[in-house]
C-alpha cells in the first residue's frame, strides 16, 4: 500500500457561524455523505454517528450523492457534491476524507475561515494490492522488489509516485480495516440493505 | 464515372508509431488514442480530427474566395468524443464502443461581409466537405485482414503478473502505463487489467483471472470477508494483502 493508505481520517464538517457544535446536536438534522459504497464519505463517517448513538435515516436524516456507485468513492465527484450541498445551506455537515479538506481548503473550494470540523474518526487504512493466498511467493517477491524499489528521492520516479498520491510504498496490512468492518457490519452493507 | 482512389502507405515505425507515406510526402502517427497530455506524438484520432479541422477552414476560405467574398482569417475550435473511451482501454463490464461519438466543429471568420453571405458560403462548404460529410454520415469503416504477415512466432518473455485495476476515469491508464512501464524496465513485467467495478475485479481474483488487484478498502473486505461467510457461487479463495508476509 502507499503511505498516505495508512491511518486517514474523515471529517464531519459544518458552518462555524451554524449552530451545530456537536456531533450530537445532529439529532434530527441532515447529514451530506458521498456515494452509498464510499468508505471514506458515507459507510466511515456514518459509522461515526452510529458510534455517537445516532442511526442514520432515524436520528439523522441522509443526503447520499451516487455519483460512480461501484467505484467505491475512488473519484471526489461524490465528496464534492456533499459539500456544496452543506454550502448551499441544504446540509447541516458533510462528509470527507482528510486529504480532500487538505486539498480543498488550500485551493479555495473550502474557504477554512466559513468551516469548522465538527468531528474526526478514528484512524483507517485506505487501498491496498490483495493478492490470492496461493499466489506462489516466486511471482510476488520480484513484485515487490520492484515495488518497493521506487524512492521519492529519485527524479525518475517521482512523477510516478506524485501522480499516484504517494512518498513510500509500505508494506500492505490488514490490521487498519478493522473501522470499515464495523460500518458495513453495523450498516448490513454487504446484505444489500444500503444505509 | 471513372472511380478515383487514393492510396497511402502506413508502415509501422518504432514503439507506438506509424509513418504515412503519402505522395512524395510522409508524416508520423501515435497511439490511436491517448489520454496523457503530454504524450509526444500526434495520435490517429487526433489526425482525424486535425482533418476535419482543416477541411472546414481551408474549404470555407476558397470558396469564399470563389463568391468573392472577402475573409481575413479563419480559425476552428474542433472538440471531439468517443462513444466510451473507457473501451478503448478495454475496460471490462463497459459497454458501448471507441468509436467518435460526437464532434463539435467552432468556427471563427474575421471578414468585413455580411453575415448572412458568410451564412451561405458556410452551408455550401458544409455540403461539399468530404470530412464533414464523412463524419455526420458515419460511414462504417472495414477493415479487413490482407495478406500474411511478415513474421511469424513470438519472443520468450516472463509471464506478466496481470494486474487488475479500477477506472473511474481514463487519465488513471495513464499512470498504469507509467507503472506498467517501470516494472517491465525493472525485469518485473506486468499487464493491467480495467474494471468497470470493484465487484467484477473482487471477482476475477477470486477466479484466478489477475493475479494482484489494486483494491479499496471495501473490495478488500468484500474479497475476503462477506463473500467468505456468503459462500456463494465463487470459490472461496484465502486472500492476502500482498508484502504483509514480507
Amino acid at each position: 500500500m502507499r503511505d498516505t493508505d495508512r491511518e486517514r481520517v474523515s471529517y464531519l464538517i459544518t458552518k462555524t457561524q451554524g449552530r451545530i457544535k456537536t456531533v450530537e446536536d445532529l439529532r434530527g438534522k441532515t447529514v451530506a455523505v458521498g456515494a452509498k459504497d464510499s468508505p471514506q464519505a458515507t459507510l466511515i463517517p456514518l459509522g461515526l454517528l452510529q458510534r455517537h448513538g445516532l442511526q442514520p435515516e432515524r436520528d439523522v436524516q441522509v443526503r447520499r450523492f451516487d455519483l460512480m456507485v461501484g467505484k467505491h468513492g475512488d473519484h471526489i465527484g461524490g465528496e464534492l457534491e456533499a459539500f456544496k450541498c452543506l454550502a448551499a445551506d441544504e446540509a447541516d455537515a458533510s462528509a470527507l476524507i482528510d486529504l480532500n479538506w487538505q486539498t480543498w481548503t488550500q485551493d479555495g473550494t473550502i474557504n477554512p475561515g466559513e468551516y469548522t470540523i465538527l468531528a474526526t474518526t478514528e484512524p483507517f487504512d485506505h487501498c491496498c494490492f490483495t493478492v490470492r493466498a496461493d499466489f506462489p511467493p516466486e511471482r510476488e517477491q520480484p513484485f515487490l522488489r520492484v515495488l518497493f524499489s521506487m524512492h521519492y528521492d529519485n527524479p525518475k520516479h517521482r512523477e510516478m509516485m506524485d501522480l499516484e498520491g504517494l512518498k513510500a510504498w509500505v508494506p500492505g496490512r490488514t490490521s487498519g480495516y478493522g473501522l470499515l468492518h464495523e460500518a458495513v457490519e453495523k450498516q448490513q452493507f454487504f446484505a444489500g440493505t444500503t444505509p | 464515372m471513372e472511380r478515383y482512389t487514393w492510396t497511402l502507405r502506413v508502415s509501422t515505425s518504432g514503439k507506438d508509431r506509424a509513418t504515412v507515406f503519402v505522395r512524395q510526402h510522409q508524416f508520423a502517427v501515435g497511439a490511436p488514442v491517448q489520454f496523457d497530455t503530454t504524450y509526444d506524438a500526434i495520435t490517429a484520432l487526433e489526425y482525424v480530427l486535425g482533418a476535419i479541422g482543416a477541411d472546414v477552414v481551408n474549404g470555407f476560405r476558397a470558396l469564399a474566395r470563389k463568391r468573392r467574398i472577402e475573409v481575413d482569417h479563419v480559425e476552428a475550435v474542433i472538440q471531439g468524443e468517443l462513444n466510451n473511451p473507457l473501451t478503448y482501454l478495454g475496460v471490462v463490464g463497459e459497454s458501448g464502443h471507441p468509436g467518435l461519438e460526437q464532434v463539435r466543429v467552432k468556427v471563427y471568420v474575421a471578414s468585413i461581409a455580411a453575415e448572412e453571405e458568410v451564412q451561405r458560403v458556410w452551408q455550401e462548404m458544409l455540403d461539399k466537405s468530404p470530412m464533414v460529410r464523412n463524419v455526420s454520415a458515419c460511414h462504417p469503416v472495414r477493415a479487413e485482414p490482407a495478406g500474411r504477415s511478415l513474421t511469424e512466432g513470438g519472443t520468450s518473455m516472463d509471464k506478466p503478473i496481470l494486474m487488475g485495476a479500477v477506472l473511474y476515469n481514463p487519465k488513471v491508464s495513464v499512470i498504469w502505463d507509467i507503472i506498467s512501464e517501470f516494472f517491465q524496465g525493472n525485469g518485473c513485467p506486468i499487464d493491467t487489467v480495467f474494471y468497470t467495478n470493484y465487484e467484477l475485479q473482487v471477482e476475477a481474483l477470486l477466479k484466478g483471472h489477475i493475479d494482484i488487484a489494486w483494491n479499496s478498502p471495501l473490495a478488500w473486505l468484500d474479497a475476503n470477508v462477506s463473500r467468505a461467510a456468503r459462500a456463494g457461487p465463487l470459490p472461496c479463495a484465502t486472500l492476502t494483502v500482498s508484502g504483509c508476509h514480507t
